[in-house]
């Protein structure tokens, strides 16, 4: 049987119209070869670009983002500015009085006055030396009036509304000017919230983040000119009370706060803000309290240098 | 299989809850920059004669801290205490907080048994409710100033958290007569204006007097009988002295560091190359050499660099170079020419005078050559000096004045390294070239 098949396979292959159809085949075959390698010229078209991963971040937005590019230009007349300054210049006596009247915690527990000998320990330069200083004869002298009278040729540059974006000033003609545009860049990154990974629900929206950044940044009076300012970056850790007044306010790092006066400086600024009455209560959203009960403020001035 | 698939799903629900309950994170990157309200109030004088220095010395402290444009004392109209009952019952913190201030000074002036006065203050937050500092200083009355400097540096220091600058003296030179025959006096006095006194008689002309880091000692150039030549002056015995034999004439001397040696610059067949020299030996020195012009070197605060400028590039730049002269570095690239680079105390900024497009500016650049600022400018300004804590410079201003321009007028001004808070700092004369002297001793 299976020799039969063979003769007959034999018998078609010698002959001539399957010899037609065996070329025919390798031609056919070919082709297909040709186009699994090199493509059917007419579908030659560009692939189907591969899109790029897209990172998304979930940004709370409330109906009123309150961001510091829109604050800045003409800080509008809001409630925050009369709380934030309890205007120095003569508050009544009688207004004083009953403030003591409504806080008597401070007048029952000022620090208590420490007899005057633990003021001295340091006891510095015990007398210091009269020599270099020639006496002065009379306190009246008619001599020069130091510079408590300022100087009738004062800088034409409004130091605080510069200040507020540079703290540093520059005259120079050939330096880069930072372009607005460069500046609300950088200003709306810095309004991204950062750390949030709670669940959206528990989160602080944007707005609400900014609200609390543009209250402090009220009350944070900035250690400028110190010697590499950029990296006196302090971190606050607070514990926040349910009505918004800080609780207790801490210096993470301690150990540098004892060694580094610059830093002390820079963290008791910092520590002072969280104190300004401006800042208290601090304003945070009441019914997401479980997220900011427990919070740290890292106060950084890299950005205004 | 069952226990994974439970477990897998309670993590579900239980990590947002730890999230929830992490801390937030908050990055404050903007402040104000207003000046931090203080409070000094007078101090408690027990006996009627202390009186006027228990109100006087608060009164200087408040100037002080004022002039630094980092604080704003506030008006002793507002306050809300008296110092007596501060002295005998500590603040009533809630009350000063109600007038919007930060800080708090009080103090005290009695009589010791030896006759000698006692003055002590206390330094208070008042958001903080403690007393962040209190010492107390034993003096003769007419030393009462030097007192209200030196509790000035304390506060300032506690508050900023750097040296303070108030118990310092500023030596300049003192200009008076018409172009053609102006006087050039070296005077000397407080930091903020007191106690001035001329150190020369005007005989001689003196340019560029420099303070020495160390000692009660100034260096100048002055124009003695064979030329112009770099002198030292003590200012305890008032002697002065020429400094070295040099075949040619020397300028712009600076004290090192350690106050030991000058450095200075030494002119001869028109090319100038620096030199320096030990005070104790007078041994000196050759620190560069070349065929250009090396000129105003100035130490680093560690003694190790000197910067000094030079036209050795084609045009007059700022270098920075080893101690020993190896290794010069440009530091400066921009147009129109540099001069007088002097190294703050502090380290991190070089001033220096730039020249540009006709107008003159003070500026300062780190010793790496980046973050060059300019902060004041004018028709001519010059001469800028580091205040001891390196936080503020002094620097004197001149312009044309009188019938066509013919009369030069000079003034000394002082201004914060920010750029801001410049002030003029009132001398009874003309003055220039200001020069400030460490903290006192």
């Amino acid at each position: 049987m299976n020799a039969a098949l063979k003769n007959s396979f034999k018998a078609d292959v010698t002959d001539s119209s399957m010899r037609k159809a065996f070329i025919l085949s390798v031609i056919f075959h070919v082709l297909i070869f040709a186009v699994a390698a090199f493509g059917i010229p007419l579908s030659k078209k560009e692939p189907p670009e591969i899109s790029q991963p897209i990172a998304v971040g979930f940004v709370t937005i409330d109906e009123l983002t309150q961001t510091d590019v829109q604050v800045q230009p003409t800080p509008k007349p809001e409630p925050e500015k009369e709380i934030q300054k309890p205007k120095a210049p003569t508050p009544k006596p009688a207004e004083a009085v009953k403030n003591t009247a409504q806080n008597p915690p401070d007048l029952t527990k000022p620090k208590p006055v420490e007899p005057p000998k633990e003021a001295e320990p340091e006891k510095p330069k015990p007398a210091p030396a009269p020599a270099p200083t020639p006496k002065p004869k009379e306190v009246k002298k008619p001599a020069p009036k130091p510079k408590s009278e300022k100087p009738k040729e004062k800088p034409e540059e409004a130091p605080q509304e510069d200040a507020f974006s540079s703290l540093l000033k520059n005259l120079a003609p050939d330096a880069a000017e930072q372009t607005p545009e460069q500046d609300i860049e950088d200003k709306e990154e810095d309004s991204a919230p950062k750390g949030q990974i709670a669940p959206l629900g528990t989160q602080l929206s944007m707005s609400e983040l900014d609200a609390l950044k543009y209250q402090i940044s009220k009350c944070w009076n900035v250690p400028s000119g110190a010697k590499y300012a950029e990296n006196l970056s302090v971190e606050i850790r607070l514990s926040i009370n349910r009505d918004g007044t800080v609780n207790r306010a801490t210096i993470i790092d301690n150990g540098r706060y004892d060694r580094d006066p610059a830093y002390k400086a820079a963290a008791d600024s910092a520590l002072r803000a969280v104190r300004n009455p401006a800042c208290s209560p601090l304003k945070l959203p009441a019914d997401k309290y479980d997220r900011w009960k427990n919070t740290v403020l890292n106060f950084d001035p890299r950005d205004m240098l | 299989m069952l226990r994974k698939i439970i477990l897998s799903l309670s993590l579900l629900f239980v990590l947002p809850i730890a999230q929830a309950n992490a801390e937030l994170r908050v990055d404050i990157t903007k402040g104000t920059v207003e000046p931090m309200p203080i409070a000094v109030t007078s101090f408690h004088a027990l006996a009627a004669e202390d009186a006027h220095y228990a109100n006087q010395i608060p009164q200087v402290i408040a100037a002080n801290l004022e002039s630094s444009g980092l604080f704003k004392p506030l008006n002793p109209s507002s306050f809300v205490q008296d110092n007596a009952s501060m002295n005998d019952a500590g603040p009533r913190f809630g009350e000063w907080r109600a007038i919007g201030t930060q800080a708090l000074v009080s103090g005290a002036v009695t009589k010791a048994d030896d006759g000698r006065t006692r003055v002590e203050f206390r330094l208070w937050d008042v958001y903080g409710q403690q007393q962040l500092i209190g010492m107390a200083y034993m003096t003769n009355e007419d030393n009462w100033r030097r007192i209200a400097h030196i509790i000035s540096d304390e506060i300032y220091t506690r508050l900023t958290g750097e040296e303070g600058y108030f118990d310092t003296r500023i030596v300049y030179i003192a200009e008076s007569g018409p172009p053609t025959r102006r006087m050039k006096r070296l005077a000397i006095m407080d930091q903020d204006g007191y106690n001035h006194k001329y150190l020369t008689d005007g005989a001689d002309l003196v340019l560029t007097p420099r303070f020495s880091p160390t000692e009660q000692e100034i260096t100048y150039m002055s124009y003695g009988p064979k030329g112009p030549r770099v002198y030292l002056y003590n200012i305890n015995t008032g002697r002065h002295e020429l400094l070295g034999d040099f075949p040619g004439m020397t300028f712009s001397p600076r004290f090192s560091p350690d106050g030991k040696k000058v450095i200075m610059s030494m002119a001869k067949d028109g090319n100038s190359d620096i030199y320096e020299m030990t005070l104790s030996n007078r041994r000196v020195r050759r620190v560069t050499d070349s065929s250009a012009i090396e000129t105003a070197p100035s130490y680093a605060p560690d003694g190790k660099k000197i910067v000094f400028e030079s036209d050795r590039g084609g045009s007059q730049q700022l270098y920075t170079m080893n101690a020993d002269g190896s290794n010069a570095q440009r530091i400066t690239f921009g147009d129109g020419r540099y001069a007088n680079p002097v190294w703050s105390p502090r380290g991190d900024l070089i001033a220096f005078t730039r020249m540009y497009k006709g107008k003159f500016y003070i500026g300062v650049i780190r010793p790496d050559g980046s973050g060059e600022r300019l902060i004041t400018t004018a028709y001519h300004v010059e001469g800028p000096s580091w205040s001891p804590n390196g936080r503020v410079l002094t620097y004197f201003k001149e312009r044309a004045v009188g019938p066509g321009g013919t009369q030069r007028q000079a003034k000394v001004y002082t201004v914060d390294i920010t750029g801001y808070n410049e002030r003029w700092l009132r001398t009874p004369q003309d003055g220039s070239d200001p020069a400030w002297s460490p903290l006192n001793p």
